[in-house]
């Protein structure tokens, strides 16, 4: 949902997000436009906390950066501003955390899709990742209990692979070795 | 752009693009706002002209339906028309006698071609009429870039996507059988 028409940059986000009456909003700036996003619902949230944890576990072990919850906010764009259920982003490219919002891109994104979401949000929200740098994208929908697989492709095109129930998640190139079955992703959640 | 913000049916579409004062714009709608498109240029023409061309030589030789020129534009709900670049709609959904106005449903496959003002959002949004009306086959071409991506319909409204490269090859799949196409042939 729109709050406001004005058009903000990332640094007038920021000021705004951190006024008192905006401190427990989850807020994103699409295009210089700030969304509120409603909170998500448990099966939404058990599943990104399980992916995250996954993450932790493995990024931790090996020391490689930080796993993100979904507060985070990373500065996609002039005015882009995106905060991902959950994100890695290694050390190697940001070797400190800042005090702001996180300046660049994350190097994996997991989006969990709520049944209001529509295709061409996902599709922006995609584009908009792997445009900014962001090498993988896990985009997770709980209701058919698949997770789309997006990377870049050749000549500034996005590639996409659905793993269903019996695959297994894995890091690729941006986190070797990390693997998680699509199974525990979705285990006892209920059905649709 | 967003030329109004009432919402409109396609019935409002069509009276409004027959008025004089509108002649010769290219209005669409989607979700019920009308948006003016521009009028393509050269490069956009020439590749919808030599799309269209190969695609309508293999419908006509198989008979497998029925191919429509840019501007040509079907209701695909209510409130969203739309007007690919070049249709199809399959042999079983054409009528023998022709409509004079909108096709009344969606196409069965829709060539898009984005030209330089049309944003990635506009072109999502697109995309997700199409699937959503249920369009088994959407190619975005990206003369700048000499690309095709490939969407099609998945579960759950969801969509898959293949970008094909300049050295690449497209096929028809189920909704064009034996269809094939070297992207090199769509821009040259």
């Amino acid at each position: 949902m729109a709050v406001q028409e004005k058009l903000y940059t990332a640094e007038e986000f920021y000021e705004y997000a951190q006024l008192p009456e905006n401190a427990d909003r989850r807020l994103e700036l699409i295009e210089g436009v700030i969304h509120e996003m409603p909170p998500a619902s448990p099966k939404h949230t058990v599943i990104a906390v399980r992916i995250a944890a996954s993450l932790l576990q493995h990024v931790d072990r090996h020391n490689l950066g930080y796993v993100t919850g979904a507060d985070g906010g990373f500065q996609l764009g002039p005015r882009e501003v995106r905060a991902p259920d959950c994100a890695f982003i290694s050390s190697a490219r940001l070797p400190e955390l800042p005090e702001k919002l996180f300046p660049i891109a994350p190097d994996l994104a997991v989006e969990v899709i709520s049944p209001s979401e529509r295709l061409r949000q996902i599709l922006d929200k995609v584009n908009t990742y792997l445009q900014a740098g962001t090498r993988l994208v896990w985009v997770v929908y709980p209701d058919e209990k698949v997770i789309d697989v997006w990377q870049p492709g050749e000549g500034g095109g996005m590639r996409v692979r659905t793993l269903k129930a019996g695959d297994t998640l894995d890091g690729g190139e941006v986190l070797p070795g990390f693997v998680l079955k699509v199974s525990e992703v979705f285990g006892r959640i209920g059905e649709s | 752009m967003a030329v109004q913000e009432k919402l409109y049916t396609a019935d409002d579409l069509w009276e409004l693009s027959h008025r004089p004062e509108n002649s010769g714009k290219r209005l669409v709608l989607i979700d019920g706002v009308i948006y003016e498109m521009s009028p393509p240029g050269w490069l956009h023409g020439a590749i919808a002209m030599e799309l269209g061309r190969l695609i309508a030589n293999h419908v006509a030789e198989h008979r497998l339906g029925l191919v429509t020129a840019a501007e040509t534009c079907y209701t695909l709900a209510p409130g969203t028309t739309l007007a690919p670049d070049v249709g199809f709609v399959a042999a079983a959904r054409v009528p023998e006698q022709l409509p004079g106005g909108y096709v009344p449903f969606a196409p069965d496959f829709a060539v898009e071609i984005v030209s330089p003002g049309n944003t990635a959002a506009e072109m999502h949004s697109k995309i997700e009429q199409y699937i959503r009306h249920g369009t088994r086959l959407v190619w975005v071409v990206y003369p700048e870039k000499k690309h095709i991506a490939v969407y099609r319909p998945a579960s759950g409204h969801r969509a898959t996507v293949e970008f094909i490269g300049a050295d690449g090859s497209l096929d028809g799949g189920e909704v064009l059988p034996d269809f094939a196409l070297k992207v090199s042939e769509a821009f040259k």
